[in-house]
């Protein structure tokens, strides 16, 4: 089970957003649809996936990227771009976005790209501990 | 008479001089006009199409999307449709009314569905049992009200109207200041959104309620006669903003003197930074959190808390009760652990008793009083009786709703139990993620990369269609046809699936398929002759497959998705496609093919583009001036004038009166001209005196004879356009061709007329039909006249068959004097199609 912010300022996709993940796997998600809310959650509570529109007044997905890899730079962020922006995509992903899914996704799309994420944080998570382990061992 | 003959027969061919060269460059304005409000309509009738297919799509296809993309979807779409109509109109002189007045109606129609519903003027308060339009009241309060209808245990109370609400702003001058205080805050700063909402929550309380209002609460506290009263928040939707901002306010215990204070409290506690950063950003009105606001009698609860009529996780059939000691807020809000109850079947099945460490009970003055450890918090909430008598009740509700419910509930101090809040329960599916269609392996691939026309899987018999005749296809099986014209939507409620050669995803007849959910390829190349009459097969159109046999894996129904179908953008849209996507009028020579008939865009969209090609083919018959025109010469006897109305020639012939078929850039024109040079031009054949006679007699007999031989050839041409209307010989043709994007070109033919007698013409008419159908055109005889239509094929393909049109009007210009007896029908059209389209006469 993991923790996910969804941050959407369409407050109709981000409530379809908790639903379906809620309904479809284990995952939690909490949602803002204001991004400056979400990086003062992000200081506050710990989070394995943040999911981020490109696209909001205020503040854009791209700064809270940046604001939430300052943060932790192990944190994922997949951003949701709109279609045809591939551009943003790219620039996002280069700024250390884990993945981006194109608006409009399906549900399929969007879970199996969640699951893509929370696996690989899995497997980043037992590599340390294996690290570690390794490190205390070695003389 | 041979001299007579003689002269009958120069007049006949003779090469007339254009009596004066052009005098304008362009083509006429009128001409003009009406053309681009034909390429304009043509242009909406393509986004209109593409709209649709792409509405479906997301309707059934699983997309996520939010009430935005459905607004933003159907503005651009009824943009569109006023477009079409608008242009159907110019271009037929102003006919067709009738189609605006259709467009209206669906349009108020659409704009009612999405339209967030207004608060008209109603009741401030009412009693909860008449508190049920959850419009005016929000879901908590009409849900309870039902349920103190049906008879179940619901505390008396009272139901405030979101109408109420916006009385209250209305009088308050309140909408002013918040709409100020919204634009006003920096929305980059979360303390400037919290400040604005604090300056409003001030403002709000400070303001006094409006008089009725304050006397209408007066009146139903006096009604309900009790000191203490409980005063909830009760939303209008049941997501978005509302379930996105969380818990509003609800106040417990509330003296009967304070209840006024309490409303505006509860009120006041939607202005949460989230709210205003979303009114701010999305331009929304507030207007759309109104709310209504629940006041009951307070409860003073021994033990209460929440409850499953169905487990979340799995949606077994279990009710699953939570209960803490006194009020169940302790339990709502997590401050203790509660017992847990399982009922199965009417029996307790277990109980886990909790730790219950606080207790929350009503204050003599007001409020709440939270204590600890206290020594009654030991022992279960409930006895086993009590347990089974709240599952029972609980369960009446599910039933009465007819979903699973999430239910908050109390036991009084008495030992009686009351409802406090029932709601449908969120039942989670995990690990079911969406259903997959499977991708068949080992199985024989009679066809693949069909294009998706409408998704899904079908098996059945292979019809294909040959005869045109719809009525004739067996129910049940697998529809072939070769082009995807929209009459054969007639076969929706008939066939498993339909296999198509030709079209995209974006024409009427695979819209109606996607509506009426059929499974459908198209573009799948040669399907009429790789597949066989009567073979059973297996249409996957996920992947774009035909297979031998009845594939019953790929055949199971996919899963309904129910969290996807409960979003307010999904049945939003649902409810908007109804008066979008149905098609009616299928058949252009049925009764019910008029404007009044229309029901939906795309009845609008078939009758405007149908009526269109109509029009436009008649731009030949008015009154064609020379004055426009130049003189096409080329080496054939043939005068023809060309008028262009947009790319038709090139750049350089644009101001010569005089042009020639190298100036030629219409793709259509150049096509036709293709077969008309090559079988060129071999002059009249010589007429005996039998044939002599029956062209005077026929002239004779046919009063407009006269009048038409005096025509001229006329070109109407565009770079994808031509209207060519010609009298060759003794008869008049009118070809009118359209090359543009696949779904919108087509071929017409109109041919009537003719010099000799109508057996003769009857049987040159026949030649012709017989050419045109193996030519694959659809065919319609009346008499001696033929109209002849050919779409739904790729451009290239249509500028082949011009091509051959072009040599079969060359070649038929003299064929109704020399058809002597019916089997010569047969024989032309033999010599005709296996002679490389052409006549040795």
């Amino acid at each position: 089970m993991g923790r996910i912010l969804a941050v959407d300022d369409e407050l109709d996709m981000l409530t379809l957003l908790k639903m379906m993940v809620e309904g479809y796997t284990d995952h939690q998600v909490s949602i803002t649809n204001n991004p400056m809310e979400a990086s003062e959650l992000l200081d506050k509570e710990q989070f394995d996936l943040v999911l981020t529109d490109l696209k909001m007044p205020g503040m854009d997905g791209m700064e809270l990227l940046e604001a939430a890899k300052k943060k932790d730079e192990d944190l994922l962020v997949m951003v949701i771009t709109a279609y045809g922006s591939l551009e943003s995509a790219e620039e996002a992903m280069a700024k250390g976005a884990f993945d981006f899914i194109t608006k409009p996704f399906r549900k399929e799309q969007i879970l199996l790209a969640i699951d893509k994420a929370m696996r690989w944080r899995e497997m980043v998570r037992q590599n340390k501990e294996l690290k570690k382990r390794l490190e205390a061992t070695t003389p | 008479m041979a001299e007579a003959l003689d002269k009958l027969k120069q007049w006949l061919t003779k090469k007339r001089k254009p009596d004066r060269p052009p005098i304008s460059a362009g083509p006429p304005a009128p001409l003009l006009e009406r053309y681009r409000h034909y390429k304009r309509l043509l242009h909406a009738n393509s986004a209109i199409l593409a709209i649709l297919a792409d509405l479906q799509t997301k309707r059934n296809e699983g997309y996520l999307f939010d009430m935005s993309y459905v607004r933003g979807a159907v503005d651009r779409l009824s943009r569109e449709v006023e477009i079409l109509v608008e242009a159907l109109i110019a271009l037929a002189g102003g006919r067709y009314r009738g189609l605006e007045a259709a467009r209206q109606r669906i349009t108020a129609r659409l704009k009612a569905e999405l339209a967030t519903p207004e608060l008209k003027p109603g009741p401030l308060t009412l009693p909860l049992s008449q508190a049920v339009d959850q419009h005016y009241f929000g879901g908590k309060a009409a849900k309870l009200g039902e349920l103190l209808g049906q008879g179940f245990p619901v505390p008396r109370g009272f139901a405030v109207s979101a109408y109420a609400q916006k009385l209250f702003f209305e009088e308050a001058g309140l909408e002013a200041f918040i709409r100020e205080a919204i634009s006003k805050a920096n929305i980059r700063q979360l303390d400037s959104l919290r400040q604005a909402g604090e300056a409003i929550k001030r403002r709000l309380l400070a303001s006094p309620l409006p008089q009725a209002l304050a006397e209408a609460l007066a009146q139903e506290m006096d009604r309900l006669g009790v000191d203490r009263v409980s005063v909830r928040s009760s939303a209008l939707q049941e997501d978005g903003l509302i379930s996105f901002a969380g818990q509003f306010e609800s106040i417990l215990n509330v003296p009967a003197d304070m209840v006024a204070e309490r409303y505006k409290q509860v009120i006041a506690s939607q202005f949460t930074p989230q709210a205003l950063y979303y009114c701010h950003a999305s331009g929304y009105s507030y207007q759309e959190l109104a709310m209504g606001v629940l006041v009951m009698e307070m409860v003073n609860a021994r033990a209460a808390g929440v409850l499953y009529t169905a487990d979340p996780r799995t949606g077994e059939d279990v009710v699953i009760i939570n209960a803490v000691w006194g009020l169940g807020s302790t339990a709502v809000g997590g401050q203790a652990e509660p017992d847990v109850y399982r009922v199965e079947k009417g029996r307790l099945v277990s109980q886990d008793i909790g730790a219950k460490t606080r207790i929350h009970r009503l204050a003599p003055t007001g409020g709440i009083l939270e204590e600890y450890a206290v020594a009654e918090l030991a022992g279960p909430c409930l006895t086993p009786e009590q347990a089974m008598e709240l599952a029972r009740v609980a369960e009446a509700v599910a039933r009465h709703f007819g979903v699973p419910q999430d239910i908050e509930w109390a036991l009084d101090q008495a030992g009686k139990l009351v409802i406090l809040q029932a709601r449908p329960l969120r039942l989670s599916r995990k690990a079911k993620a969406g259903y997959v269609p499977p991708r068949l392996k080992g199985v024989p691939v009679l066809l693949e990369n069909g294009v998706i026309a409408s998704r899904g899987a079908g098996a059945g018999p292979v019809h294909i269609l040959r005869d045109q005749d719809i009525q004739e296809i067996p129910a049940g099986s697998v529809l072939v046809i070769r082009q995807a014209l929209p009459e054969y939507g007639l076969a929706v409620g008939r066939v498993a699936a339909v296999i198509c050669e030709m079209g995209s995803a974006t024409t009427h007849l695979a819209t109606v398929l996607r509506e009426a959910g059929v499974p459908a390829l198209f573009g799948a190349k040669d399907a009429a002759s790789r597949l066989h009459q009567g073979d059973l097969v297996t249409v996957d159109a996920y992947y774009g497959n035909v297979y031998a046999g009845r594939q019953e894996e790929l055949l199971v129904a996919p899963p309904e998705d129910a969290i996807l179908h409960q979003s307010r953008a999904w049945r939003t849209l649902e409810r908007a496609l109804k008066h979008i996507t149905p098609l009616n009028l299928l058949d252009p020579r049925s009764e019910r093919f008029r404007p009044e008939a229309c029901e939906t865009y795309h009845d609008i969209t078939r009758f405007a583009h149908e009526k269109a090609m109509t029009e436009l083919f008649k731009v030949s018959r008015g009154a064609m001036s020379r004055e426009y025109a130049r003189s096409l010469q080329s080496d054939l006897p043939l005068e023809i004038y060309v008028i262009d109305v947009g790319g038709g020639l090139r750049p350089e012939a644009r101001e010569s009166p005089i042009i020639t078929p190298e100036d030629l850039r219409s793709r259509p024109m150049l096509a036709y001209w293709r077969g008309v040079a090559a079988i060129g031009w071999k002059g009249p054949k010589p007429l005996d005196l039998t044939s002599f006679i029956s062209v005077v007699m026929g002239a004779a007999s046919d009063a407009g004879a006269q009048d038409r031989l005096q025509e001229d050839n006329f070109a109407i041409i565009a770079r994808d356009y031509m209207n060519f209307s010609s009298r060759l010989g003794y008869h008049f043709t009118t070809i009118d061709a359209y090359l543009g994007a696949p779904e919108e070109s087509y071929v017409t033919l109109v041919f009537y007329g003719g010099g000799a007698d109508l057996t003769r013409r009857a049987r040159r008419v026949l030649f012709l039909a017989k050419v045109l159908q193996h030519l694959d055109f659809r065919v319609e005889l009346k008499g001696d006249s033929i109209t002849a239509r050919l779409d739904g094929f790729p451009v290239h393909v249509l500028e082949e068959k011009l091509e051959v049109l072009g040599r079969l009007i060359m070649v038929s210009k003299q064929l109704d004097v020399t058809m002597q007896d019916d089997a010569m029908v047969e024989q032309y059209y033999h010599e005709f199609i296996t002679s490389g389209y052409n006549l040795n006469i």
